[in-house]
């Protein structure tokens, strides 16, 4: 067997700057790209309950398209086709002490906008899931729409969205991968340009397997902790609707 | 029943409703004064329920006019005299001045007891925190919770949370008080203690508009009794009368067969 023990610890355990860049990437459009599609999600989610056809119909559309088509071709249409075609460019900001790249920012928005699509569903199915009786409550107290929402509906239905927004982060991680086609050089790219120039690719594959492994790990606990946390100071449903949350969760999600 | 004008709480007149092609309300009027209390029997199915959720425009109308303390509810008037339906804030300013309480409580459930009271005058009326948590120790005292401020909904009772759920629409200061078949998904042994509270409500002159099958409390409490039968009002007079005299067949009926 080819492989190199030297090699596979040296990258595991002291990585090169790229490397770390990668991660640092991989990491920062994570985050950037989640709180992009929570808060696409949240619009879209209260977009789609409102009974106005000029409302929800755009929501319905976007969560079709975006779930219709592969996110890897989401991704290139969003940063090559559209230049291509001479529609839209994007072009690196400088911020001044930072220079954001192009492709770094169509990953995110391609990755965000994807995001919003299920977690529209998956909010919308949380508030869904809060008794309408909480909504005549608020209601009969005199709260408008967006008080009953803040206040009563959205903190019950975040117990809800908890555990399945946790999985989406899992997959958002590994999902990053993807942008290395439009040459944002996040782990799985930084890896290529290092096994190009050592030839190591065993070593460097099961290397960069490992980080994501780490970090899906590692957001494994914090979720476990967040979804405790929020299990506290609320009242825990009964097991039937906590079963039939999961299960309903699992069922949009389709994957 | 000629009253002066503003001593009338709540006015409806002629309301209409219906569900598709099935009419609930066939045309329901009904005055309420200042302190009064008022009961609504009726058969289920009777309409009962829902024209007081008309009342504070947790159903739609069709036609017909409601007005609490002398302000149209849900819709405003035109220098000529037609309707437009109101906008979302007014109407959420309208039913400030009317608490009410549900069947199923509707607690906030990741809310205590106390959190459930202090929310609407926080964030609704704009009471400071600390007016609030003092009124709110006061209302849970009233209605003999002062010991369960921490509760959560989940670890009460149904009377306790009913009561609760009292208190919380108290806070808002209401001119009136409509109360849903508040003890019907009580337990029995928890029914009493809502029906006190209820009752020291109404003896403190509360102005309330009672749906409940609770015949007792509609001959002890109430100053007058309504019947509804199939989204008309049939009759209505002193306990007493209701009771012991009624006029209307359909009265009789019903009454024969929950008495």
């Amino acid at each position: 067997m080819n492989f190199n023990w030297d090699v596979f610890w040296h990258y595991l355990l002291q990585p090169s700057g790229i490397y770390l860049t990668g991660l640092w990437l991989t990491c920062l459009i994570s985050v950037l790209a989640m709180l992009l599609g929570c808060s696409l999600g949240l619009i879209a989610a209260l977009m789609r309950l409102s009974k106005n056809p000029l409302l929800n119909m755009p929501v319905r559309f976007y969560v079709w398209l975006m779930r219709g088509t592969p996110l890897l071709v989401q991704i290139v249409f969003l940063y090559t086709a559209l230049a291509a075609g001479g529609i839209f460019r994007f072009e690196d900001i400088d911020l001044g002490w930072f220079i954001v790249p192009g492709n770094i920012q169509a990953a995110i928005i391609a990755l965000g906008l994807n995001e919003g699509a299920y977690m529209a569903e998956i909010i919308r199915a949380g508030i869904g899931a809060v008794d309408k009786g909480q909504y005549e409550a608020g209601r009969s107290l005199g709260m408008t729409f967006g008080k009953l929402m803040r206040r009563i509906v959205l903190p019950q239905a975040f117990r809800v969205i908890v555990p399945p927004l946790g999985n989406e982060f899992n997959v958002m991680l590994k999902n990053t991968t993807l942008v290395s086609v439009i040459g944002v050089q996040e782990l799985l790219l930084s890896t290529q340009m290092v096994t190009s120039a050592t030839f190591r690719v065993f070593e460097l594959y099961l290397v960069v397997a490992i980080y994501f492994l780490m970090l899906t790990t590692l957001w494994g606990f914090f979720q476990r902790w967040l979804e405790q946390r929020f299990g506290q100071s609320d009242r825990q449903p009964p097991a039937t609707r906590r079963m039939f949350g999961r299960s309903a969760m699992k069922l949009l999600r389709g994957r | 029943m000629a009253h002066k004008s503003e001593d009338l709480i709540i006015e409806a007149l002629d309301i209409h409703k219906s569900f598709g092609d099935l009419q609930i309300l066939k045309g329901i009027s009904l005055q309420v004064r200042r302190g009064e209390v008022v009961v609504l029997i009726g058969a289920s199915g009777s309409g009962k329920t829902t024209f007081i959720r008309c009342i504070n425009l947790l159903e739609d109308i069709q036609s017909g006019r409601i007005r609490v303390n002398g302000q149209s509810m849900g819709y405003r008037e035109r220098a000529d005299g037609s309707l437009v339906r109101d906008s979302e804030r007014n109407i959420a300013r309208q039913r400030r001045d009317i608490g009410m309480v549900f069947q199923r409580f509707n607690l906030f459930a990741h809310m205590t007891a106390l959190e459930n009271i202090i929310e609407a005058p926080i964030h609704v009326l704009g009471v400071a925190r600390e007016a609030a948590l003092n009124q709110g120790r006061e209302l849970l005292a009233r209605v003999g919770l002062a010991d369960k401020a921490e509760h959560y909904p989940s670890m009460l009772s149904g009377g306790q949370q009913q009561r609760v759920a009292i208190a919380r629409a108290l806070a808002m200061k209401p001119k009136a008080m409509l109360f849903d078949e508040p003890t019907s998904a009580l337990d029995p042994e928890t029914v009493g203690e809502v029906l006190q509270v209820m009752k020291e409500l109404a003896e403190d002159g509360m102005t309330m508009v009672v749906v409940t099958h609770e015949m007792g409390f509609a001959r002890e409490v109430a100053d007058r009794v309504v019947v509804l039968d199939q989204g008309e009002l049939i009759e209505q007079g002193p306990p007493e009368q209701i009771f012991s005299r009624p006029s209307h067949p359909r009265t009789q009926a019903f009454l024969s067969r929950v008495l």
